[in-house]
């Protein structure tokens, strides 16, 4: 996949004041934040499920999977719907942004110096604009934080 | 034509057609291999029912051909090559015996193989199918063999043997003008390619009309599989000279045997004589007809066939009624009209109607489970030597679909182990007093709101010494407390995960893996089992499953800030709890019901609640009930009862057992369902 100077999508967002980016494919919808109902003994990250048009949908917070403090939501906070295996799953971010070209060759894989929790969500690292984006790993990251 | 060219055209339709076309055949082959399946153990029992040899031939025969069309190689050869077994058994060639029924059997299940193969990657997996292949065939060169001979002696008979497709056929083509003919064709010797010089002159016959059969079968003469003479019924538009002269343009041809047939000279063949020509083959009209009819009803009564999805988005529709009657349910509250509660009548009736219709929709015959049984069992007690009859009741019970998904494999496993522990061998039996055959029953009925399912054997029952000990020495339980267990008590340690009691580790069962698995199984769809068995009188298990899934009604409580529902199946009562009814005992809180000590399970400290209300007043408790099993549950308040739709909550929390779902309220909150039997 690498060496190629394709570019894929990606969807980027803030989360404190950084920028993370989650490829498009695996995003279904971005929604607006609704009523969470808290479940029992779920994973710390999971702050508990939604209504999503009928369909009950466990959310996650991108904040707790980054290791940021929790932050009450306001009215750019956003639920990302993503996609993986079985898995359908909400991650609440701060803001979405805006749609990214990210070109592959000039992805920097395999982040080392990140501690933490983050060494599991990114999986990537790009410059654009001068300013850094974060690529998260959502398959990783979802067998990981849920298994 | 048109349209053809189009679809052609466009890319990705011809792929999407595909895929639809392997449903299809995933679907049909499944049916016609468990059709092969049942007929074949009837063939075993009944060896010269030939209605029965024929519906073999006949699903043998289509299987070949959708496999043929879908591009899979080996399901077509390997079909074909039980049609050629099959078609010399019907033809009288052959006598069924243990080794021809054995080699049907083993390649019927590398069918079955082949079709999970292409199931699970959509393309058919390279088995090697050349054992089993050359078995089949043996069968018919040894046969063949006979039928050459037979057809040197009497060359009057000429191998023409016509059914009354056949003949009816005929009759509907001479009725619009048409002659038939019969052609008996003989290639030189010195033809390089028989099979193509026969193609060349069935194009041939073809231009004047159809051919209805041949002899030897159209794939054999195609295979060329016949030695240098075959022969074909035709009916042409032509006269017997110009068909002559036709075909003897054709080179390579030693000589060619053109007559007209007579209807009623073709039927001697088939039937006894009867009276000449029209009334004969009315006759045959109307023997073939109640035939025909009997299996249009057979088919029509086994399926319809819809698409789970679609029968789900109905659900989901259903589900939203249901919402919108909650939500009018709560107006009611504060507008409380008479209107309102009129149309909240109405629309709850309709509710109801929809869900009884949908639900109905979604029930089919557990017969399809039970369908796989009598070859389990045959192939169980062939490997056991033991001799077992199987007897199945209430095959016609309806059950959801999802449980019909599900049943089957803890349904094996229980017949399995009836079968390896239950049944003893003949000489045991006899010794006993028993019939030396052993009896495995199965039965399905509907009661209630619940499908029961028992499973039950006339074997040796369960040893509960032996699982005692067996218990003890697991440390399942100390040698004190085993004192004063009871019967039913003991017998619920089979259930343990890693108890077996086999003493050595059979083929089949007794790995120590098993009922856990079982209970484990039936309980993820919601329903209980339970055990009852008396030494050398046998063993019963009794499988108990909700009737719906999807819909039930459930008891909402508060507890703190939040709502959950308790499912009503589950809840016994709901009482005041004092605290001086609370006993603490290690640690542990403890009811006293009734003068029994039942746990005491503080809900919003299980369920972690951020915002716990304390009282000093009496607390309200409801008591659950799993199986036999009590508990108290406190909550802060009752909200009241509703049918609620049940919404799973998907895999990234399915590791929460505490709560089994989860439902969406008239005001579209998500509030979770307590799965009672993991909470206490």
């Amino acid at each position: 996949m690498s060496g190629s100077g394709q570019a894929k999508q990606y969807i980027a967002f803030e989360v404190g004041d950084e920028i993370y980016a989650v490829d498009v494919m695996l995003v279904e919808s971005i929604e607006r934040m609704s009523q969470i109902t808290r479940v029992p003994h779920s994973p710390f990250e999971v702050l508990g499920v939604i209504n999503l048009r009928g369909d009950v949908i466990p959310v996650m917070s991108a904040r707790r999977m980054l290791g940021y403090e929790e932050k009450p939501a306001d009215d750019a906070t956003r639920v990302a719907i993503v996609q993986h295996d079985e898995y359908r799953v909400g991650v609440i971010v701060d803001r979405v942004t805006e749609i990214l070209s990210i070109p592959q060759d000039r992805v920097q894989w395999g982040v080392e110096a990140l501690g933490g929790k983050r060494k599991v969500v990114i999986s990537g690292l790009i410059n654009l604009q001068d300013k850094p984006v974060m690529i998260m790993d959502i398959p990783r990251t979802l067998e990981s934080l849920l298994n | 034509m048109q349209v053809l060219v189009l679809s052609q055209r466009i890319g990705g339709v011809n792929l999407m057609d595909n895929a639809q076309y392997m449903e299809l055949f995933i679907e049909e082959s499944k049916e016609h291999l468990q059709s092969l399946n049942n007929n074949l153990l009837v063939l075993e029992q009944q060896p010269d029912n030939a209605e029965v040899i024929n519906e073999i031939f006949r699903s043998a025969h289509t299987l070949k051909g959708m496999a043929g069309s879908m591009g899979f190689k080996f399901m077509a050869n390997l079909a074909h090559g039980m049609e050629n077994v099959l078609d010399r058994i019907r033809k009288g060639n052959m006598a069924v015996d243990v080794n021809i029924m054995d080699a049907l059997f083993e390649a019927l299940d590398v069918l079955e193989g082949l079709l999970q193969g292409i199931i699970q990657s959509g393309t058919e997996s390279p088995l090697d199918i050349s054992g089993i292949e050359a078995k089949l065939q043996g069968f018919v060169s040894g046969a063949g063999r006979e039928d050459l001979d037979r057809s040197r002696r009497k060359p009057d008979d000429k191998g023409l043997s016509l059914d009354e497709h056949h003949l009816h056929v005929m009759d509907e083509a001479v009725k619009d003008g048409f002659t038939p003919y019969y052609i008996e064709v003989k290639l030189k010797e010195s033809c390089l390619m028989k099979a193509a010089r026969a193609f060349i002159i069935f194009k041939a016959v073809e231009n004047f009309g159809h051919i209805i059969y041949s002899h030897p079968s159209a794939q054999d003469i195609e295979e060329e599989k016949f030695d240098l003479s075959f022969s074909v019924v035709a009916v042409c538009k032509a006269e017997l000279d110009t068909l002559r002269k036709e075909l003897d343009s054709i080179s390579e041809i030693e000589g060619i045997d053109i007559r007209e047939l007579q209807l009623d000279d073709v039927q001697s063949h088939s039937q006894s004589k009867k009276p000449k020509s029209q009334g004969a083959s009315q006759g045959a009209d109307k023997a073939a007809a109640p035939e025909v009819k009997d299996r249009l009803s057979r088919t029509a009564g086994r399926s319809i066939r819809v698409d789970i999805e679609r029968l789900d988005r109905l659900m989901n529709l259903v589900s939203e009624l249901i919402i919108v009657k909650n939500r009018i349910q709560d107006l009611q509250r504060y507008g409380d009209a008479a209107a309102m509660a009129e149309s909240v009548e109405y629309l709850g009736r309709v509710t109801g109607e929809l869900h009884d219709a949908v639900m109905k929709v979604r029930m089919i015959p557990i017969q399809v489970v039970f369908e796989r049984f009598p070859r389990t069992v045959r192939d169980l007690a062939r490997s056991t030597g033991k001799e077992v009859k199987l007897n199945i009741t209430g095959a016609q019970t309806e059950v959801d679909r999802t449980i019909v998904d599900e049943i089957g494999e803890p349904l094996i496993h229980l017949i399995r182990n009836a079968i390896d522990h239950g049944i003893e061998l003949p000489q045991e039996r006899i010794a006993l007093g028993k019939p030396p055959a052993g009896l495995v029953e199965i039965k399905a009925y509907h009661d209630g709101d619940n499908v029961v399912i028992e499973v039950s054997d006339d074997g040796r029952g369960i040893d509960t010494d032996r699982v005692l000990s067996r218990a003890i020495q697991q440390n399942l339980v100390s040698p004190e407390e085993a004192e004063n267990l009871s019967r039913q008590e003991i017998l619920q340690f089979i259930f343990e995960a890693g108890f077996s009691t086999a003493e050595k580790v059979t083929d089949i069962s007794g790995r120590g893996v098993g009922m856990d698995v079982v209970k484990t199984k039936i309980e993820s769809m919601g329903g209980v089992v339970d055990t009852d068995s008396q030494p050398n009188k046998g063993t019963r298990f009794i499988i108990r499953l909700p009737l719906t899934l999807s819909i039930i009604q459930a008891l909402l409580v508060s507890i703190g800030q939040e709502v959950y529902a308790i499912p009503i199946g589950s809840i016994k009562e709901i009482l005041e709890v004092f605290a001086g009814d609370i006993k603490v005992v290690h640690q542990k809180e403890f009811f006293d019901y009734r003068g029994l000590l039942i746990p005491f399970l503080q809900l919003a400290k299980v369920l972690e609640c951020p915002d716990q209300v304390t009282s000093d007043g009496p607390v309200t408790a409801v008591i659950v009930k799993k199986g036999e099993r009590l508990a108290a549950l406190s909550v802060n308040g009752l909200i009241g009862q509703q049918d609620i739709v049940i919404k799973p909550l998907g895999k990234a929390l399915s590791k929460i057992k505490i709560v089994s779902g989860a439902t969406i309220l008239g005001d579209g909150r998500v509030v979770l369902i307590l799965d009672v039997n993991h909470l206490i």
